[in-house]
């Protein structure tokens, strides 16, 4: 649990080795992954929304494993899997309480989109670093944003160990009937921790933004991967 | 050295809002280039003092505050916020809360071309604080891949790339193990050399005390030049127990937790490896070992949170956990309805509150209060006293001794030692104070295995209170 939690928040964390590819490329790459997962669930049959989905989190999975290894990207998943469980057990109990419930396959799709959608989502912070996020929010004319993204991806690692600290703690506390009551200290920790990085930051500032990189030799891969993405998923929305 | 005053305070007043005054007409000045230690009780104003140097007790805190603070010989209030940040630099007590990105190497960068403005003269700086500070293996881990001295040493570093003339360490030495408590004195060294003022605020002072110009005592409001006492006392205070230290060989009862050859790691590397403990009701334990070493890993497999890689764990009575970061382990509003939830939870008679209550008093803990505004040493005392009316056959303690005066952590022992029919592991990273202590088994964690401690040369945790207590009493009644 506690490796997958660290795995987990390696998801949100900028690759160095992407400083190869520009920052525009990035831009359109992870813009790409995002918006073919949207145009996959789009498709109007089952099966071609089933085919461009599993596609879709193909490639987000390559891609993430390319930098972070199999073995993270593994581990990270099985918590991803633990809310894909929720949506199963969401459809048992509509099962047997006789409410209106999707088919299995629609479980199933639903399930895929959520994660397409996520590892889509994650890939925003891990091929684009947080200097560069600032950046380009400040030129947007969204200062604030900037900072309040900073501070938000820079706490995900914290807050999750935190979080597994006060699991330990409180279960042989109160055993796991008493596990809901985490969310006390938790709270209270977030609490203390927002006024502490209101005085970080009012000691120390904000720290100093990227420079924006709109071209590198190697974004020819990039933009090429892109293209790829965009006619397999319109490719496959093509099947009734 | 030049002479001139780098913070001149004068009849200082502070009171956080609803609260009490913390200072009362405090006075001191420290001098250029002077390096200054501030002594004091938990919750005597040491951190109160540091924000009000850095402007953030007025602007953060928003208490009151009246008096005249002079920096650099201008008044505070006159100085931008640009301006005191570029002249005093503070080095807070949880280093992780000081970052803004997650590479180190980029946290210093990023501040140094905030700082220099160009890359060459960020490069340039970072590469030179790099040097300085001996961090050149922690540049490229994420900064909460650091352990809590680690990350300490980087944001010293951080602080250095921008010139400061002025230093304020708030508890420096807080998650530093011994190796970084050494790499601290070194820092001091460099700090003295380069000019720079330096103000520490540090409850664990021994290791340190004699590399600083001037002490300062912190109490009833008021600020104490106790320079030429404290050093007195450290002369001709004697060691009560200077007998050899040996462990305790009570006989303990029965057997709690066993671990047969337990092995552990985390991406293929070994953390843990032919681990074999066997706790018995009345063990007292301690296993040292330095940052990062594996000792909260070795609690959490203890506590079952953790499944070993190899080997297992036999687990014959309750455990419970009490984590470095002890404002986890409570939920309630109070302390009164802490010690009513867990008689509650654990379906004990109504003897246990009564118990709890009467224990919580005992230890002077204010039983209406919330028990997430307890200093450390309250909050550690609180969690045992729970983890008792729990059943819990074995606690397992992570750093308790984090930020205690000696003082403090003497009682706290004396408190364990006081419940015989419990056992508990003490994970600490610091050998200052625990010497000479009845610990009945006792090792060092190194290289993922546990060797048998050796407490020769180890100061007496009961000295250092002594001289503590000696220092405290000698002004201000």
């Amino acid at each position: 649990m506690a490796s997958a939690i660290r795995d987990f928040s390696y998801l949100f964390i900028y690759s160095k080795k992407l400083e190869e590819y520009s920052t525009l490329a990035r831009i359109v790459f992870t813009s790409t992954l995002v918006t073919a997962s949207i145009l996959a669930a789009r498709n109007n049959s089952i099966l071609s929304m089933l085919l461009g989905l599993v596609y879709v989190v193909s490639i987000a999975l390559y891609v993430i494993a390319s930098f972070r290894g199999w073995r993270v990207l593994l581990n990270a998943i099985s918590l991803v899997g633990f809310f894909l469980m929720i949506g199963s057990s969401i459809y048992i109990i509509s099962y047997f309480m006789g409410w209106s419930r999707p088919t299995p396959l629609e479980v199933v799709t639903g399930s895929l989109l959520t994660l397409a959608l996520f590892l889509s989502f994650s890939c925003l912070f891990q091929l684009i670093s947080l200097r560069e996020w600032r950046r380009i929010l400040d030129l947007l004319g969204l200062k604030s944003i900037s900072l309040l993204l900073s501070l938000t991806v820079l706490l995900v690692p914290t807050v999750l160990v935190y979080t597994s600290e006060a699991f330990t703690a409180i279960k042989l506390k109160y055993g796991n009937r008493g596990l809901h009551r985490v969310i006390i200290p938790l709270v209270l920790y977030t609490f203390f921790v927002s006024r502490s990085l209101a005085e970080s930051y009012t000691l120390f500032g904000v720290m100093s933004e990227s420079k924006l990189t709109t071209w590198k030799s190697k974004d020819v891969y990039l933009y090429t991967a892109s293209i790829i993405i965009l006619l397999g998923v319109f490719t496959v929305g093509l099947i009734k | 050295m030049n002479r001139e005053p780098a913070i001149e305070v004068k009849n200082l007043f502070y009171k956080y809002p609803g609260g009490d005054y913390i200072f009362r007409g405090a006075y001191f000045e420290v001098l250029r280039g002077e390096h200054v230690l501030v002594i004091g009780d938990t919750g005597s104003g040491k951190s109160t003092l540091v924000r009000i140097l850095s402007r953030t007790a007025e602007f953060i805190y928003r208490g009151e505050l009246s008096g005249e603070i002079r920096i650099l010989g201008k008044n505070i209030g006159e100085i931008g916020f640009e301006e005191l940040q570029r002249l005093v630099h503070v080095i807070g007590q949880n280093p992780y809360l000081y970052f803004t990105e997650h590479v180190v190497r980029d946290e210093l960068y990023s501040y140094a071309l905030k700082i220099y403005k160009t890359s060459e003269k960020a490069e340039r700086a970072v590469r030179k604080v790099v040097e300085a500070t001996h961090i050149y293996n922690l540049v490229d881990k994420y900064f909460y891949e650091l352990s809590g001295g680690e990350a300490k040493r980087v944001i010293v570093a951080r602080a250095l790339i921008a010139e400061p003339e002025i230093l304020l360490f708030d508890e420096p030495l807080m998650w530093l193990d011994d190796r970084g408590v050494s790499d601290f004195l070194d820092l001091l060294k460099l700090l003295r050399y380069l000019g720079r003022t330096v103000l520490v605020f540090e409850h664990r002072f021994l290791p340190i005390i004699r590399e600083f110009d001037r002490v300062f005592l912190l109490k009833n409001g008021r600020i104490y030049d106790v320079s030429t006492h404290a050093l007195n006392v450290l002369k001709e205070t004697p060691d009560p127990d200077n007998s050899s230290s040996t462990l305790d060989s009570r006989t303990t009862g029965r057997e709690i937790v066993k671990t047969v050859n337990i092995e552990h790691g985390y991406n293929g590397r070994i953390v843990l490896k032919n681990i074999n403990l066997s706790i018995k009701q009345g063990d007292l334990v301690l296993i040292y070992g330095l940052n990062g070493t594996g000792k909260t890993t070795l609690l959490k497999i203890l506590a079952g949170y953790l499944k070993p890689k190899k080997g297992r764990v036999e687990r014959k009575g309750r455990i419970l956990y009490i984590p470095q970061n002890t404002l986890l382990f409570f939920t309630e509003e109070t302390v009164r309805k802490e010690i009513e939830m867990i008689c509650k939870t654990w379906k004990k008679n109504t003897n246990c509150i009564e118990k709890g209550l009467e224990l919580v008093s005992k230890q002077g803990i204010p039983l209406n209060r919330s028990p997430f505004t307890l200093s450390h040493g309250q909050m550690v005392k609180l969690a045992i006293i729970i983890s008792g009316l729990a059943g819990a056959d074995l606690v397992l303690l992570d750093e308790p001794f984090a930020g205690l005066t000696y003082s403090d952590r003497l009682s706290l022992l004396e408190y364990m030692l006081s419940m015989r029919d419990k056992a508990f592991i003490l994970a600490t990273s610091t050998i200052q104070g625990i010497g000479r202590v009845n610990w009945t088994q006792a090792y060092k964690l190194e290289d993922g295995a546990l060797y048998p401690f050796d407490f020769e040369s180890k100061t007496s945790l009961k000295w250092a209170s002594l001289v503590y207590e000696a220092i405290k009493n000698g002004v201000g009644d």
